[in-house]
């Protein structure tokens, strides 16, 4: 009897552990952000994992603390009634990374190449064997849908002052929480006898719609608030010319992860914004997006001359309808 | 306390929006007196399915030579789902521009009336007079 006590007292005693390890490696789970565009075949994502800070304010101590190193195998199935159609692998994808905050040359990013379906549940697996781990996370694709107005860039010109807004209408896409609208110009930077083809994007709005609208969504644009944007988004530079050459439109509609996770950013709310993900034992967004887009619109000669010489753009030396710069 | 008051006093006279109110109750609006018009542009065709032809242009000018020019005061960004545009305007007299374009192949544009073949564009022109808060109707009609 003896015996017994103390034999179970020297378990107990062994069995005790007196520290505690703070950076615990197993706490560690993947961060994944895989956005599939819809209407290309290069599918990326971006893997890393969480490290252990204070209140958030502390960088990782090392770049080691944010890279998932070792066989990762990630895996994107199709699967159509229950049933796994095909499964695609997303192998390593090397690049540069620029100088950011985490400047590194180990393994970030990984890439397949498929098409995708519409309207079909898409599955993520991610198996990080050296920590016996797997994260996954499921979406159905987003459903066709159409940018219905503006149309017709080879008769109709888009009129861009605030006696009538122009009018963008889109079609409900099946599976979409989110939609973002926008506009991309083409203009001309000429300097002296040179000339440069630019473009840039004007996002005007992200709107949250899961409602049927019936026939379409509706969104104006205001005038104003579109040239604003262009002056914002644009560098004055007295030493050249621009010249606008046309203007596309596009709808680009988003899945609900998408949309929460933006709807997250413009609220400006942290713990929403950190708190959210839809990965099973992982943290990030797995989603996917569609774009519509009419091309090629020309403005109108009084729009073409707002341009040149309204409150917000009158800096940016466009040149009104005649071609000409009056100053 | 006195000059806290007072304080609160100013503050509040500034902030306040003042509302110029006229002696017969109106709102003085210092922007200049509009009339409306209501520019009806149905789709009509005799030989040619309407789905196949779209708005293209409707626009207001002050006269037949700024209109010629294309110096127009407003335009409408028209649509194939709308078929009534509003243009709130000072009154007087002025002049409307609306074309439509075809969108048929092969020969069915120019056998249907319009000049030329796929995107040959119809044009109409109307006067009208925009009277102080009264609506003006006008229904465009294109020549067959």
């Amino acid at each position: 009897m003896r015996y017994l006590v103390f034999i179970v007292l020297m378990g107990l005693t062994w069995s005790c552990e007196t520290e505690i390890d703070v950076v615990d490696e197993s706490g560690s789970v993947p961060v994944v952000y895989c956005i599939l565009n819809q209407d290309d075949t290069i599918h990326s994502l971006r893997l890393s994992r969480s490290y252990l800070t204070k209140n958030a304010q502390n960088p990782p101590v090392s770049i080691d603390s944010l890279v998932v190193k070792g066989k990762v195998n990630i895996t994107i199935e199709t699967v159509e009634n229950s049933q796994v159609l095909s499964e695609n692998r997303l192998l390593p994808y090397p690049i540069s990374k620029d100088s950011g905050f985490f400047p590194s040359d180990l393994q970030w990013i990984y890439q397949a190449n498929f098409k995708m379906k519409v309207n079909t549940l898409y599955r993520l697996i991610i198996e990080i064997k050296d920590w016996d781990y797997v994260a996954y996370s499921s979406i159905q694709s987003l459903g066709d849908f159409d940018l219905v107005d503006p149309g017709y860039p080879e008769a109709r010109k888009i009129h861009l002052l605030d006696d009538h807004n122009p009018l963008i209408h889109w079609t409900r896409s099946q599976n979409a929480a989110v939609y973002q609208v926008g506009f991309r110009v083409h203009f001309k930077e000429i300097r002296g006898d040179q000339s440069q083809d630019k473009s840039i994007i004007i996002l005007l709005t992200t709107a949250f719609y899961r409602n049927d609208p019936g026939a379409f969504y509706t969104y104006s644009i205001n005038s104003n608030f579109f040239y604003k944007r262009l002056a914002e988004s644009i560098p004055v530079d007295n030493t050249l010319l621009r010249q606008f050459i046309n203007t596309d439109v596009f709808v680009i509609a988003g899945s609900e992860s998408i949309g929460f996770y933006l709807n997250a950013q413009e609220k400006q709310d942290p713990f929403q914004f950190f708190d959210y993900k839809n990965l099973i034992n992982g943290q990030g967004v797995f989603g996917s997006c569609k774009t519509k887009e009419t091309k090629g619109f020309k403005i109108d000669d009084q729009s073409l001359d707002s341009l040149a010489y309204g409150s917000y753009t009158k800096q940016l030396n466009f040149l009104d309808s005649d071609g000409h710069r009056k100053n | 306390m006195k000059s806290l008051f007072y304080a609160f006093l100013t503050l509040a006279l500034v902030a306040c929006d003042i509302i110029d109110i006229t002696p017969d109750g109106k709102v003085n609006n210092p922007a200049e007196p509009v009339g409306t018009l209501v520019a009806d542009f149905p789709i009509t065709h005799t030989w040619l399915p309407t789905n196949k032809i779209i708005r293209t242009d409707l626009h207001i000018a002050l006269n037949a030579y700024e209109m010629y020019k294309g110096d127009y005061i407003q335009s409408a960004n028209v649509i194939d789902s709308q078929q009534k545009y509003s243009f709130f305007l000072p009154p007087g007299s002025y002049y409307l521009e609306a074309s439509i374009a075809c969108l048929c192949e092969g020969d069915s544009c120019s056998a249907g009336g319009f000049p030329g073949n796929k995107w040959g564009q119809k044009h109409a022109s109307y006067t009208f007079t925009i009277v102080e808060d009264e609506t003006t109707e006008v229904l465009i009609r294109f020549l067959k």
